[in-house]
């Protein structure tokens, strides 16, 4: 691999997002949102849809609440004004700093919008209301910020013990986005499908498939998308612990949301995308995504008919294709040139 | 609570439909969908087989979930929920197997987001016996009262809108990026 160049241009404190302790706090806001959403959606199938405040949601606000003043107030102490910062008039904006602020903002914004949409137009029980999927945009964008970040500040350190560390922190938000994915498809996971069961293959398919080639080209550390598939399956499993042990104690309900198995898809990813055209990629890593989660419907409750396969897969590996070169971009535009092409 | 007892009350309602399904016993403010005949069919060491057949029929891409759980239970432990597999139009089957020697409730639901329709109905499983059993029932709308149906799609058009404009900063920002890499 080309050794990376530094390019820091720097125009007083040095101090990054880690030392600032925003990435930190990001990351344990991302953390929090994904456990604080699927408490909240089992909650509402088993306890139902009792008040604002209820502790999930409390979760959820409280946290994205402190992760949007900890950006806010790091536009302020982030003074590395570096070539990848946004200039704007006479400020110089940390860019993962802008995408988290407005996703966090989007999920605050929206919160008393929800509550205002549920009590004009009844229960609305199902993930995909348009209020709830613009909170989910808002906390995708909190992942997807925190790897932006966490990737510039990656090539502004000269240090190479922060250069590691940041490595893998972006493989934890690469993990995040993915379980973010995973939260789209959740009523689907809990069998409470409130819209056509073909989405469920076409978006398991189609969606972890820009994650994994994003963070497959990244290559942040060798075998980068498995890892980051990992770290998917860890964050569920303890998902599922959490909301196992607040059921017991009657703070959930008694629904616990299937897992998606990522792991062969990421290494699918890993040994593919280097290699093969990203079509080829593309497609493989979303059929094996297809074809292993498939194989878990069989022995669980998830019921995809063959009337959902028809269009569902079809379209999904379509999806898994532009997938594969949206991640890729993406990935070109955060990593240096020749570093991305080495890899 | 208010939305749950909201629930509860149309499951009651759905209840009190299935014992006497004339819509004109319904009050105005509860908007009809689909009725449907459903046959339970119970065998000795099988699995129940559920069967819905709605007229009119519901239109192609809905689906009808099915949410079971023993009637003596006050909390949803226990219970089984599935997407019954659509075999034509208007024709669902769903092969579950359930304890027996137990009266179970039946919620049946088809609809996207806010626009969804509920039906419920009651039976005593016994699988020692064999046995197939019909109902008739009706599905009841969920959509507050006023409401059109169009307000969801004036929702999912914001979200559009807000998706877009999102996509497109994100893609500002890494131009900039990349811009600045080369």
């Amino acid at each position: 691999m080309t050794k990376l160049i530094p390019t820091q241009v720097t125009t007083g404190s040095t101090k990054d997002l880690w030392r600032l302790g925003i990435l930190p706090i990001m990351a344990v806001g991302a953390f929090s949102g994904l456990f604080g959403i699927y408490w909240d959606i089992s909650w509402h199938i088993d306890k139902g849809r009792d008040t604002f405040f209820s502790p999930p949601h409390n979760l959820i606000y409280l946290s994205m609440g402190i992760v949007l003043v900890v950006t806010l107030l790091g536009f302020l102490r982030d003074r590395q004004a570096s070539r990848f910062h946004l200039r704007l008039g006479r400020a110089h904006l940390h860019p993962g700093l802008v995408i988290t602020a407005l996703g966090t903002l989007l999920v605050l914004v929206f919160a008393p919008a929800d509550e205002l949409w549920h009590r004009w137009f009844g229960t609305d029980l199902t993930l995909w209301a348009p209020m709830h999927l613009i909170g989910v945009l808002g906390l995708n964008m909190l992942s997807f910020g925190g790897l932006v970040g966490t990737w510039v500040d990656r090539r502004l350190t000269t240090d190479p013990g922060r250069q590691k560390l940041l490595d893998f922190v972006s493989i934890f938000f690469a993990a995040t986005l993915i379980g973010w994915y995973g939260v789209l498809l959740a009523e689907y996971e809990f069998v409470v499908p409130a819209f056509p069961t073909f989405w469920h293959p076409l978006l398991l398919t189609g969606l972890p498939v820009f994650v994994l080639v994003l963070i497959a080209r990244l290559n942040p550390v060798p075998f980068a998308a498995t890892w980051a598939a990992t770290g998917f399956t860890l964050i569920r499993l303890l998902l599922a612990g959490w909301l196992m042990i607040a059921s017991s104690v009657n703070l959930a309900g008694h629904s616990k949301p299937a897992i998606p198995f990522l792991l062969l898809a990421g290494i699918a990813a890993d040994l593919l995308v280097k290699r093969s055209p990203l079509w080829l990629s593309g497609l493989v890593i979303g059929l094996t995504c297809f074809v292993t989660n498939y194989l878990l419907t069989l022995i669980s409750s998830v019921n995809w008919h063959q009337g959902a396969l028809v269009f569902g897969l079809p379209s999904g590996l379509v999806l898994a294709v532009m997938a594969a070169y949206s991640g890729s971009w993406v990935a070109e535009s955060l990593k240096p040139k020749t570093t991305v092409d080495d890899a | 609570m208010k939305n749950l007892a909201g629930c509860l009350l149309f499951l009651l309602v759905g209840a009190v439909q299935a014992e006497h399904p004339d819509p004109s016993s319904l009050t105005e403010s509860i908007r009809l969908g689909s009725r449907a005949e459903v046959t339970i069919s119970q065998r000795p060491a099988a699995p129940l087989i559920l069967e819905v057949r709605t007229q009119p029929e519901i239109t192609r891409h809905h689906e009808i979930l099915a949410f079971m759980f023993p009637r003596s239970s006050m909390s949803s432990a226990g219970s089984v929920r599935r997407v019954m597999t659509p075999i034509e139009p208007g024709y669902y089957r769903l092969e579950v197997t359930l304890p027996d020697n137990a009266v179970w409730g039946f919620s049946l639901r088809y609809g996207t987001g806010i626009n969804v329709y509920y039906a419920f109905l009651e039976q005593p499983i016994n699988t020692n016996s064999e046995e197939v059993l019909q109902h008739n029932i009706s599905f009841h709308g969920d959509l507050r009262e006023g409401v059109p149906s169009f307000v969801q799609s004036i929702g999912f058009g914001v979200f559009g809108l807000l998706l877009v404009l999102v996509l497109s900063l994100i893609g500002v920002v890494l131009r900039t990026l990349r811009a600045k890499s080369d």
